[in-house]
């Protein structure tokens, strides 16, 4: 697997666990917080990078003089 | 039929044709040989012969089964075909009357890749065990296919709209004829040296023999040994190549291929949003739990009325006073009997060296004095103290804001369960005692 997709990956799996910690409900109130805001944090991280990877391969098809047969 | 009656030229013809067309070892019979005179008429018909170098068969192939054969064979082609011996009457031919054709060789495939097939399953080539798991969210993806192929515009079209995150690296490769395995084999090897997070090996339709590279056993092999998940999508849904069984996940077709390797973004992105909603909501129960939690407490009885609170203690701090006074009392008396037993002990011996006695008392006196003094100070800032305490507490200021306290045989009532009908009551409020008597007990939340 390539770096990127291991820590999107990483992410996205990270955030489902976070979810299914939150759905338990048996955390103390401080840690529900923190993950709370590291879940947010993914969410963003995720989206983020899935628009940058897009922007990237058109830049990057763009550069390679577009599509040829598309 | 009689050896002396002659017959009619369709009797004879007729009768050779059913015999032949009842002889069981003439009917769905399998002929190779080579086409000549191929014509196909508007009817959809073929008409041709079948011939090898001493011998020739006219054969008809009807449209409704050459519709099947999937290629037009031409002259000079080498073919097997499976069909039934007949008599053309009107032409007094023998006819061959075709029911299926395959390329001449294809057999022989046939037979080979079923070999084959054996072979590698039987090595575990193809156990679902050795697959390994194809990645969900892939952004460096491997296409070994032909250069401008259709196959290939597929794939990159079908993964511009569901994944365009994804950066293609494209391996173009022959994907028929004899380089083609041995390209298709390298192409691959070269994909798992760069670490791409999948591999997608596709090609369109064709016949079998077109997809015969992907039949190779050393394409196979070197499938087998890569590390980088493969996908493949060879021909139609109903090309199963070699390939595809040593592969990782098997497509029908490239598009399917394509799919199978790709998430939908819009799926992504709302799944994303799920998550984060989820995220929300929990973390909004969770605070909404401990805001009950904390309501809850609040209305706890020491909460909700915090005199009782004082209301406690302050019974508790009258109740040691009084105890402290009554001791003090006592240490009091205690010095006083004292003093007058010296004095009357003083009284007694008095000429015998009154002066020294009178000293000793004196001193005695001193001592005395000094000890009650000390005594008489730490009590009084004992109860400076206490009643400073006292007043803070005090019962009286609580008493004088409406509060009462109520004794039973001198302990505070706090609880109903103290009491019992008829029981006797000290009320204790501001300014002196209620005496009263207990008419009727309720708890709290009955009242």
């Amino acid at each position: 697997m390539t770096k990127k997709s291991r820590t999107f990956e990483e992410s996205m799996t990270r955030l489902e666990e976070i979810v299914e910690k939150l759905e338990e409900n048996d955390l103390p109130l401080d840690e529900t917080i923190a993950l709370f805001e590291e879940g947010l944090g993914l969410v963003k991280t995720c989206g983020d990078r899935l628009k940058a990877f897009e922007q990237k391969v058109e830049e990057i098809s763009e550069r390679n003089g577009g599509e040829e047969d598309a | 039929m009689s050896n002396t009656r002659a017959v009619a030229v369709s009797a004879l013809l007729n009768y050779a044709k059913g015999k032949l067309e009842n002889d069981p070892l003439l009917q769905n019979v399998l002929v190779v040989g080579e086409i000549s005179n191929f014509s196909s008429y508007r009817s959809g018909h073929w008409y041709f012969s079948l011939k090898d170098a001493a011998a020739q068969i006219r054969c008809v192939m009807f449209a409704s089964s050459n519709r099947r054969t999937g290629f037009l064979p031409k002259d000079g082609d080498r073919v097997i075909v499976r069909g039934d011996i007949s008599v053309y009457t009107a032409r007094g031919d023998l006819q061959f009357i075709v029911s299926a054709m395959k390329p001449d060789g294809i057999g022989d495939l046939y037979l080979q890749y079923e070999a084959l097939k054996k072979k590698l399953s039987a090595e575990g080539l193809f156990d679902e065990s050795r697959k390994k798991p194809v990645p969900k969210w892939p952004f460096s993806i491997a296409l070994v296919t032909g250069r401008n192929t259709a196959a290939r515009s597929d794939v990159l079209t079908t993964l511009k709209r569901r994944w365009p995150c994804a950066e293609i690296t494209e391996y173009p490769v022959l994907v028929q004829g004899k380089e083609s395995a041995a390209q298709i084999a390298s192409a691959l090897t070269a994909c798992d040296k760069n670490d791409h997070d999948v591999i997608l090996l596709v090609r369109g339709g064709g016949s079998i023999e077109d997809l015969w590279s992907f039949n190779d056993e050393q394409l196979a092999r070197v499938i087998s040994r890569l590390e980088t998940p493969l996908i493949t999508g060879v021909g139609h849904e109903t090309d199963f190549t070699i390939a595809d069984f040593v592969a990782d996940l098997r497509a029908p077709t490239p598009t399917g291929a394509a799919e199978r390797c790709s998430p939908d973004i819009r799926e992504v992105r709302k799944h994303i949003a799920d998550l984060k909603n989820a995220l929300v909501s929990e973390t909004d129960d969770r605070l909404e739990k401990e805001s009950q939690r904390l309501e809850r407490i609040r209305n706890r009885k020491y909460f909700r009325s915090p005199e009782r609170l004082a209301a406690d203690r302050i019974m508790r701090l009258h109740t040691i006073s009084l105890r402290l006074n009554r001791q003090i009392d006592v240490q009091k008396l205690e010095l006083k009997r004292k003093l007058e037993h010296f004095e009357k002990q003083l009284k007694d011996s008095a000429g015998n060296s009154i002066h020294t006695y009178q000293r000793d008392i004196e001193a005695y006196e001193a001592s005395l004095m000094l000890q009650t003094d000390r005594i008489m100070k730490r009590s009084a800032e004992r109860l400076g103290r206490n009643a400073a305490l006292l007043d803070a507490y005090s019962p009286l200021k609580v008493l004088m804001r409406g509060y009462s306290i109520a004794f039973h045989d001198g302990t505070a009532v706090k609880e109903i369960s103290q009491v019992k009908e008829g029981d006797t009551l000290s009320v204790r409020v501001s300014d002196g005692r209620i005496e009263t008597r207990v008419e009727k007990t309720m708890k709290e939340d009955q009242a």
